[in-house]
């Protein structure tokens, strides 16, 4: 039972959800549908807390046994649980709340965002070298584009910028497309085999 | 001893350190110097802008206000040109957040500033409402039972005291979808594009621009405002230069950085072949 | 009876089941259906063998951007399980990084059934399996590095929805001379996978895995219903892009039925 109920589930929501993109009988569409993508939207709230629970798990087990970096899971912890027992208790919209979240979050998330910046082009030094005919192709894309983006670019060059439009247009959205057709048919193979039970992998074990 | 290395593989080899030491201070130096070079518009942020102008006085239309604390540097500008050019016109907004839980943080600090610039009646013109997990999934909900969804706003309060949200019963009743965030219009094509025929505007980062330029180029999105530059550019189109037309000389002047040492390296790299030596990298 | 614009899609669906129903049943009659080398899957052995030489952990990682797997992270777990075997079979360190909760569960019951398959339970610890929670990149990619350069990796698995912080990560491998495999169907991140690892399963062949690697008939049936499914797909564009061009527009309105 402990596989086969987890199965019958899969397969209502999958063929219930998709009955639903199909099918316009209100039946389906409203009441079979409509309330199964909202008990999937409330699931993944859980999902969530799911998340938060097993992190204060972990680290609350690091911390109690004076494990590795201790102190730094004490302080995952403070910041974890204090930071929503503030929002929970006062609001999203309370001063301190929104002082934290502006003064910590946003400048840490908005670095570590930014050293993406720095290993871009410390990437591109080390991995753009014409060794083919493919690699020269790529560097000149690279170039054009990186170029025509920005306003020294289109300066130097006012062509640069159209040009680079028209690479993003073109054999950019091309290649996208080929890819998202490839990806996506790969989605729906899963997808089947996922709501009819033939794929099991995500149960655990099954596959190993 | 270790032979010195000539000067071909010097400029293949330069210290990881020296080049971010330089990209810091091609940063900086134009932030503190702006140089005000000219922005072209795009395609793009022209055809969102127009998307947006065409707008009939009165629309209703629901924002994806997906903005995270990583993003925001990139999506924060072009969400407050995109705001002063529809509040301007009296468009009435629905805030939703999918993608992001951040969103309405960003969201409430928008409506302390520009919403409050334009005098926007919380209810009537404008309304937040919650955050709801599972992306692709939460967007099909909204789409297919909108007032399932939110019984209540972001504040708590009944959907049913709040007149915007009563004129709301499905996705058809809005004019147009738009989307801020870090990932691409595939989910709002998916779910609100193909099956519903509702216009859609992406507004999205650097990195997600190249997938959502293949939905524009067909046509299945009508307007997209990409990264910084597309930010620069809106607001240009807005006649409101803020953070992100300021930002632009500092990508300008990393960017051409960035062509220099290609160049540098592929120098390097050819010489040493010549010469018969092994260059670095892949 | 049917929703607007869904009519050419049921169409789709109903020939792609066809096509895999008659796949799967020659598959299973003994039918032998050659399947392109994966450069990327075969580059599990290379790089499992150097972490065996070396000393030093095979990390696999795995995104998880929702409170749920998605496809993707599906997939990704099915190339995670056959390094995994690869690692039990040669006796290589081995680490396995999970930001979501239910992938945690998943992953950990999959390493344990690997290296059971392979014979070798004793050789699989509790903290081959991590979790770094987090559905924020932000948080999970710095405490990855961190872990990458704790363990000194040898080599490292990507997969899962990494977004930009695959640059970093993979950054972060290079500077320990790790082989590096990225798996993914994003195109935010084939740039920086391409760019910056040595191998990579892109688009497609990330769900090809499981057909590669089994030879299963079921899995192998559905992979040859996409290869239809593909072609199928550049019929439609071709013969849409041809009727286009010469002022029809027959296809499209069909399409949108």
């Amino acid at each position: 039972m402990r596989k086969e109920v987890p199965l019958i589930v899969t397969f209502i929501a999958g063929a219930g959800i998709m009955a639903g993109f199909f099918l316009q009988a209100p039946l389906v569409k409203v009441s079979l549908s409509a309330n199964l993508l909202n008990w999937a939207v409330i699931i993944s709230a859980f999902a969530l807390a799911l998340g938060a629970g097993n992190l204060t798990r972990l680290h609350g087990l690091n911390l109690s046994r004076r494990g590795k970096n201790w102190a730094l899971s004490g302080l995952l912890l403070l910041g974890l649980w204090g930071f929503f027992l503030l929002g929970l208790v006062k609001g999203p919209t309370y001063s301190s709340y929104t002082y934290i979240f502006n003064a910590v979050l946003v400048p840490g998330s908005a670095t570590v965002m930014a050293l993406n910046g720095f290993y871009i082009i410390s990437a591109c030094y080390r991995t753009f070298r014409m060794r083919s005919w493919q690699a020269t192709l790529m560097v000149l894309t690279a170039v054009v584009v990186a170029l025509g983006r920005v306003g020294i670019g289109q300066a130097m060059w006012p062509a640069l910028g159209p040009i680079s439009d028209w690479i993003n247009r073109y054999p950019n959205a091309s290649a996208m497309r080929g890819i998202v057709i490839g990806a996506a048919l790969g989605t729906v193979s899963l997808g089947i085999r996922v709501i009819l039970g033939i794929e099991r992998g995500h149960l655990g074990a099954e596959g190993g | 001893m270790k032979p010195s290395l000539s000067f071909a593989e010097r400029l293949g080899r330069i210290d990881v350190r020296v080049i971010h030491f330089l990209v810091a201070l091609l940063i900086l130096l134009p932030l503190i110097r702006p140089v005000g070079l000219p922005t072209q518009i795009s395609e793009g942020t022209q055809k969102a802008y127009d998307t947006f102008d065409a707008l009939p006085p009165g629309s209703t239309i629901l924002i994806d206000y997906s903005i995270g604390a990583a993003c925001a540097p990139e999506l924060e500008p072009q969400a407050t040109a995109w705001m002063h050019h529809l509040m301007a016109k009296r468009t009435k907004i629905v805030l939703t957040f999918v993608y992001s839980a951040e969103g309405p943080i960003f969201a409430q600090k928008m409506l302390d500033t520009v919403a409050k610039e334009y005098n926007y009646e919380y209810g009537k013109e404008i309304v937040m409402t919650p955050y709801r997990a599972g992306q692709e999934t939460a967007l099909a909900a909204i789409a297919r039972d909108f007032q399932g969804v939110f019984p209540q706003d972001y504040y708590g309060a009944d959907s049913s005291t709040l007149p915007l949200m009563q004129e709301i019963q499905d996705i058809n009743d809005f004019a147009l979808v738009a989307h801020l965030a870090n990932f691409g219009p595939d989910i709002y094509v998916r779910q609100i594009g193909a099956p519903y025929g509702v216009p859609i505007v992406c507004g999205t980062t650097g990195v997600c621009s190249p997938l959502a330029q293949a939905y524009f180029a067909s046509g299945q999105i009508q307007g997209l405002v990409a990264a910084l530059g597309g930010a620069a550019e809106y607001e240009v189109l807005v006649g409101k230069p803020g953070p992100a037309a300021a930002m632009m000389d500092a990508q300008s002047s990393t960017h051409l950085f960035a062509v220099i040492l290609v160049v540098l390296c592929n120098i390097s790299y050819f010489l040493t072949r010549k010469s018969g030596q092994a260059g670095q990298g892949r | 009876m049917l929703n607007k614009g869904t009519t050419a899609i049921l169409v789709f669906f109903v020939i792609y089941g066809l096509i895999a129903w008659v796949g799967v049943r020659r598959m299973r009659q003994g039918r032998h259906v050659p399947i392109r080398r994966l450069p990327g899957l075969d580059a599990v052995d290379e790089a499992v063998g150097r972490a065996t030489e070396l000393g030093r952990p095979f990390m696999a990682v795995v995104s998880q951007p929702t409170p749920y797997m998605n496809d993707e992270v599906i997939a990704g777990i099915e190339v995670v399980r056959y390094a995994a075997r690869t690692a039990a079979k040669y006796e290589a360190s081995f680490v396995a990084i999970a930001s979501g909760a239910d992938s945690f569960a998943v992953l950990q019951d999959s390493v344990r059934a690997a290296f059971s398959g392979e014979g070798k339970p004793d050789l699989y610890r509790e903290d081959m399996v991590r979790f770094i929670g987090g559905y924020s990149m932000v948080v999970y990619g710095p405490a990855v590095i961190a872990l990458m350069e704790e363990l000194k990796i040898a080599a490292d698995l990507l997969t899962g929805y990494l977004g930009f912080q695959t640059l970093m990560l993979a950054e972060a491998g290079a500077s320990l001379g790790a082989i590096q495999i990225g798996a993914t169907k994003q195109t935010a991140q084939l740039p920086f996978i391409a760019a910056s690892c040595d191998y990579t399963l892109m688009g497609e062949e990330l769900y090809a895995t499981a057909a590669y690697i089994s030879r299963d008939p079921v899995s192998v049936g559905f992979l040859v219903a996409q290869e239809f499914g593909k072609c199928l797909c550049c019929i439609v564009v071709v013969v849409g892009v041809l009727l286009s061009t010469f002022g029809g527009a027959e296809l499209i309105k069909l399409l949108e039925r």
